[in-house]
């Protein structure tokens, strides 16, 4: 039988989760509903307290953060978890409004679901983001491979310790991020369309939202590109979806 | 609609009227300008040739008079020793005899009024045309039993006329042709702020709602400016409200019902542990749960559709790709789908899920079952099929279905419908420009027929399937 999805297989512990909410209502059902599935699951009523908490506790597996808060909102929430964290971070909003959503995915949200949701679309999207990159090809060996030969400052990815390093520095990218950049080096030279990245990344099937690749693309670039208004290493391919091109 | 199409294309668009205008408006004033002118010309011209034809003749008269007064002289002769401008013919008709300086033109070329004796003195005169050239006959009495006629060549005359006439009409011409350049010059002027203004409504049209006209200062267009851009910002305003009340109702009902969905969700996985009666009562509130949740996603789709407010941007669209992963996702059989033919369509993927579901849905809660999907295209339309297996839709409420809160009477009560899914599908096709309609099925049953126009030349790029999806293709292919 498959574990819950609250578990980590390999490690088999609980994984922890940190739900910012501020409905109590909402927030108690969830809690109940995702330690049913076998979480973890740590509380905040805002997002001062979630940073305190992260602060005092460290860094949970997981967040899922209500864009709707107190004084500081979800956004700027999620911003600041950002700066020192990368792990997933999913959206629950009341609002489908468009702008909400991409504002969301630009604070660096990884994936988003709308209320009211089933608890197992939540714990679907839960699952799809903590997949260990490279998880679906994990026949083959994971090899570092060389993005950018700028022999300055080449860029390295790799899968094996789940780092990318541009020169000395290492690349901060979320586990998202990562996962995305090693699907496309995967197939360096390859158009894969925002659908198939869509489903290897996030399992979201066709009726997924393509703009949650088109953000993360946009985000991995400011990361990985030298120029991020001129890309070089992961290119879109107009009406095709993005190809990875290796910098000889 | 049809009928008013003739009317329209009878009459001339905007520019062709200020064109038509004035050309017409310089035809008329060019016209009456060179009539006017040339009858002025002639009357002038052959008053000013008549009388100096009566002068000419008087002198010459007066010439004759004098030589014939000489006794002995000779008639002829006399004619002969008259020095007139060139081409005059002089005639004398003297005791019954008639002289004349060209001995080719006879007297009878002399019209029957100047040969009758005048009754008042002074020289008579009249047009007549010799050998086909236009004259005047003068005629001057020499007493009593004589009379001189001197015939003055007018072909000058007729010639200078025949000029201006040409020199006129050609004028008038030029006019008309210049009104007509000058209408377009100015139809084109007088059209660029309305077409300014048409670009500007089809951006807006278009969605973007922040565009305004700019301020010509010119103090005529002023007002039109204007109110367009006032008209635009209550526009904006209302939609920026819709959206906000949208918005609004979407987050105050989502967020209970969050909270309840998700409490259910626990309390039905901790079922066992429930009393009977207890175990009862949650499968209730679970179902009632799920219609109240359906009805506050079709009403918020709804209203969000007749709002013009959408989720995702149309794009191209294959129906076939979109029926098969429908079917997936509501765990139904892909068996049902039969593609005759795919069809591309431009579309909002979410909101066709939908309405395809609701289809769906429908055939299964008030149709007796979903019996089949069709897949069909034709030139330029796309048409999807879905067959019931149910008693069918009576002809009289085969458009009533698509208003909201109209659920089948037979099943009321039992059913769940939210009484507003062919509403939404109603709205959401017509948002697509295509047409939905019930039919009868062949054999029994009812037939949903939408139909979707194609997207023109669009290809689909090919979707890199990844391995481990399996999507199951139509038994057809």
């Amino acid at each position: 039988m498959q574990p819950p999805p609250g578990f980590d297989s390999m490690e088999r512990v609980a994984a922890k989760l940190l739900i910012v909410e501020d409905d109590d209502r909402v927030r108690t059902a969830l809690r109940l509903a995702l330690e049913d599935e076998g979480y973890d699951v740590g509380e905040a009523c805002d997002a001062e307290t979630a940073l305190a908490t992260l602060r005092r506790d460290g860094p949970p597996d997981v967040m899922v953060v209500d864009l709707m808060l107190g004084e500081m909102d979800g956004f700027s929430c999620i911003r600041q978890v950002r700066f020192d964290h990368d792990m997933p971070i999913i959206v629950v909003s009341a609002r489908d409004d468009t702008h909400d959503i991409v504002a969301a995915l630009e604070a660096g949200a990884d994936d988003y679901v709308t209320k009211p949701f089933e608890i197992k679309e939540i714990t679907a999207r839960l699952r799809a983001l903590r997949r260990r990159a490279g998880a679906a090809g994990a026949q083959e060996v994971p090899r570092d491979v060389l993005l950018d030969a700028d022999p300055r400052a080449p860029l390295v990815l790799s899968p094996a310790s789940g780092t990318v390093r541009r020169g000395e520095h290492d690349l901060h990218l979320t586990l998202t991020e990562f996962r995305l950049l090693c699907e496309l080096a995967g197939e360096p030279g390859r158009v894969l369309s925002r659908q198939a990245l869509l489903e290897r990344v996030w399992d979201r099937g066709f009726f997924g939202d393509e703009r949650i690749v088109d953000v993360h693309v946009r985000r991995l670039r400011t990361k990985i590109e030298k120029d991020p208004s001129d890309p070089r290493i992961v290119v879109t391919v107009r009406g095709l979806g993005y190809r990875l091109d290796v910098q000889r | 609609m049809s009928s008013a199409d003739p009317a329209r294309r009878r009459r001339l668009g905007l520019r062709g009227r200020v064109i038509l205008t004035f050309a017409v408006g310089a035809a008329l004033v060019s016209l009456a300008l060179a009539v006017s002118v040339f009858t002025i010309s002639r009357g002038y011209l052959d008053a000013q040739r008549e009388r100096s034809a009566q002068r000419q003749a008087a002198a010459d008269a007066a010439f004759v008079r004098t030589r014939l007064a000489v006794p002995g002289a000779a008639p002829g002769d006399v004619l002969t020793a008259v020095d007139p401008p060139a081409n005059t013919v002089l005639l004398l008709h003297r005791h019954d005899q008639w002289y004349s300086s060209e001995p080719d033109i006879s007297p009878d070329v002399l019209p029957d009024p100047i040969l009758a004796p005048a009754d008042e003195p002074g020289p008579a005169i009249l047009p007549v045309t010799i050998r086909g050239e236009p004259f005047l006959a003068v005629a001057v009495p020499l007493g009593a039993d004589a009379t001189f006629y001197e015939l003055a060549p007018v072909q000058e005359l007729r010639s200078t006329l025949t000029v201006l006439r040409t020199v006129l009409a050609a004028s008038a011409l030029a006019a008309t042709l210049g009104g007509a350049a000058l209408g377009l010059w100015a139809g084109r002027r007088v059209l660029q702020p309305l077409h300014r203004l048409a670009g500007t409504a089809a951006h807006i049209a278009g969605g973007r709602l922040d565009t305004r006209l700019a301020d010509t200062g010119d103090r005529d267009l002023a007002t039109l400016v204007e109110s367009f851009n006032r008209m635009v910002d209550s526009l904006q305003q209302r939609i920026e409200r819709e959206r906000r009340l949208v918005g609004d109702v979407s987050h105050e009902l989502r967020t209970p019902l969050t909270t309840l969905v998700t409490s259910v969700g626990v309390m039905r996985r901790h079922r066992d542990d429930l009393p009977e009666r207890s175990r009862h009562a949650l499968d209730l509130v679970s179902t009632e749960l799920d219609h109240l949740h359906r009805l506050l996603e079709d009403l918020l789709a709804l209203a969000k559709t007749e709002a013009g407010l959408h989720q995702d941007q149309p794009e191209p669209l294959s129906l076939r790709d979109l029926l098969i992963h429908t079917l997936a996702d509501t765990a139904r059989s892909a068996d049902l789908l039969t593609v005759h033919t795919d069809g591309i369509v431009l579309g909002r993927k979410l909101a066709l899920e939908r309405t395809l579901i609701n289809l769906m849905d429908n055939a299964d809660r008030h149709g007796g079952g979903l019996t089949q999907i069709g897949l069909h295209r034709d030139a330029d339309h796309a048409a999807i099929v879905v067959d019931d297996n149910g008693p069918g839709v009576p002809a009289g409420d085969r458009t009533a279905i698509f208003q909201r809160f109209t659920t089948g009477q037979a099943t009321r009560g039992s059913s769940a419908g939210t009484g507003l899914g062919l509403a939404l599908v109603a709205e959401t096709i017509a948002a697509h420009h295509g047409q939905v309609r019930c039919a009868d099925r062949p054999g029994g049953g009812a037939r949903f027929i939408v139909r979707l126009p194609l997207a023109p030349g669009v290809t689909l790029p090919q979707t890199g399937r990844p391995p481990g999806l399996n999507i199951r293709e139509p038994t057809s292919s």
